[in-house]
């Protein structure tokens, strides 16, 4: 019986249509708004019988209000099948039940990130499909013109190489026919506002990151960060100011049932709020920002951006 | 060895003979009409694939359908809509489309729901974006005994 099992296992591998993920070129420097380019050095090396019909899908990690997908330019070059370029793989397409970027945020994570709610994968595919018989071997560079948003950013990238005919299967032992990595913190300057920063934890971050005054809208406190003066305070409550577009200020600034943060992951405290029933707003007001501290219960001891007493400022951002 | 293999040969005439039997034993199931009337209260709400059924108060929000396809909504919270108004199932038969057209209003709002049986009760799966169209909410409804 051992010896089918061994031969199996040896059959299997001998199959494996395994794609290499042997570096990214990222840019030194990438600016908020301007086009920046990064290259993957890919390889295949098809050691079975061939597909066929297969498209090669690379994926990036992304921060969500980039809109990526539709924002990137993808192409690449190959030794011997030519040239093209990528589009989006459709939300039709599942693989492990799930489309493309939710299955590769299920398997693979991101990267150690923060509020990781905020970013995205964003996977596309050859815009034809080829035959591979088996045997080939050849290089593929994958050029990504991606245009970030306006915002100052840092995040951890990730990427990810992969086939449309084989999946994320394991069945040929983990990271055979997929590759993905990840690497350190990159930086996007130049941009408007304070840097929104995925790479280390914030006292304060406000899930999702896009989102509308109809959204639910969780704000959260860690206290592990930064000593502040809430350390140790029993009850922590949002003080908040929402700006709304015809130049009201609504302030809901009471320590109240309403306004006390709930436990939320490990020692973090949050507040889910409607924005819209929050700040009691009117029907056709729209709100653009909110500037909120968090408070003891006297209202006394407050604690804002950076632990600074400049208050922290969400921004209403949907593209 | 020899023996399975003898099995195999002996099952798969058995299996062949399954597999036409089904075929032949079609029986035709009219699908029930799906009444949705009554009132409805969220018992799971997900937002981008994040349980947040407790991070905020749920438990106030109310839909009424009624049989006249007239709804009401109590405590109103982020949703597909935010007036009260009438609602239309495309096939009543098979309603897995509805919309909805609040007063004062002219364009209804139409989405899919799904409608499972969860512990013996039936559920309603919404899925919509009240806000902005990247973020996506998931609200399973439970129909409170009349």
């Amino acid at each position: 019986m051992k010896n089918y099992t061994y031969g199996i296992v040896l059959f299997l591998l001998l199959l494996a249509g395994c794609v290499f993920l042997d570096g990214v070129d990222e840019p030194s420097a990438a600016k908020a708004g301007e086009e920046m380019t990064i290259t993957m050095h890919n390889r295949i090396d098809v050691a079975d019988g061939g597909r066929t019909g297969v498209r090669l899908i690379i994926g990036f990690l992304a921060p969500k209000s980039w809109a990526a997908a539709a924002n990137s330019t993808i192409t690449y070059t190959t030794t011997s099948y030519g040239n093209g370029k990528m589009v989006p793989v459709p939300s039709s397409v599942l693989v492990g039940g799930l489309p493309w970027p939710a299955a590769l945020k299920n398997r693979f994570g991101m990267g150690g990130n923060y509020m990781t709610d905020n970013l995205e994968w964003v996977v596309f595919w050859t815009d034809q499909a080829y035959n591979v018989p088996q045997g080939v071997k050849d290089k593929i560079d994958v050029t990504m013109v991606i245009k970030p948003g306006p915002d100052n950013i840092q995040f951890k990238t990730g990427y990810f190489l992969g086939t449309s005919s084989d999946g994320l299967n394991d069945v040929f032992g983990s990271n055979n026919v997929y590759k993905c990595m990840f690497k350190d913190c990159f930086s996007i300057t130049d941009g408007q506002g304070d840097i929104i920063d995925f790479c280390n934890p914030q006292i304060a971050a406000v899930s999702p990151g896009v989102a509308t005054d109809n959204d639910f809208l969780t704000l959260s406190f860690d206290p592990d960060v930064v000593p502040t003066a809430l350390n140790g305070v029993g009850n922590i409550y949002l003080c908040a100011k929402g700006y709304t577009s015809d130049g009201h200020i609504l302030e809901v600034c009471t320590q109240t049932e309403t306004s006390k943060l709930k436990s939320y992951t490990g020692n973090k405290s949050a507040i889910t709020i409607w924005p819209r029933s929050y700040f009691n707003m009117q029907e056709g007001q729209t709100l653009e920002k909110i500037e909120y501290f968090f408070t003891d219960a006297t209202g006394t001891v407050k604690v804002g951006f950076s632990n600074t007493a400049a208050p922290f400022v969400y921004t209403f951002k949907c593209q | 060895m020899m023996k399975s293999r003898f099995h195999i040969c002996l099952l798969m005439p058995i299996l062949v003979l399954f597999i036409n039997s089904c075929h032949r034993n079609e029986i035709l199931v009219p699908e029930p009409v799906k009444d949705i009337a009554g009132e409805w209260r969220i018992v799971k709400a997900v937002r981008n694939g994040v349980d947040i059924t407790t991070l905020t108060d749920f438990t106030k929000f109310r839909i009424r359908f009624t049989t006249d396809l007239q709804y009401t909504i109590e405590n109103p919270l982020p949703f597909i809509v935010s007036k009260n108004g009438s609602y239309a199932l495309d096939d009543p038969k098979y309603p897995f489309r509805i919309s909805f057209s609040q007063t004062g209003i002219s364009n209804p709002v139409s989405t899919t729901f799904t409608y499972p049986v969860v512990n013996g009760k039936r559920n309603i799966n919404f899925t919509f974006s009240p806000g902005c169209a990247a973020n996506t909410y998931d609200y399973t409804l439970e129909r409170l005994n009349p």
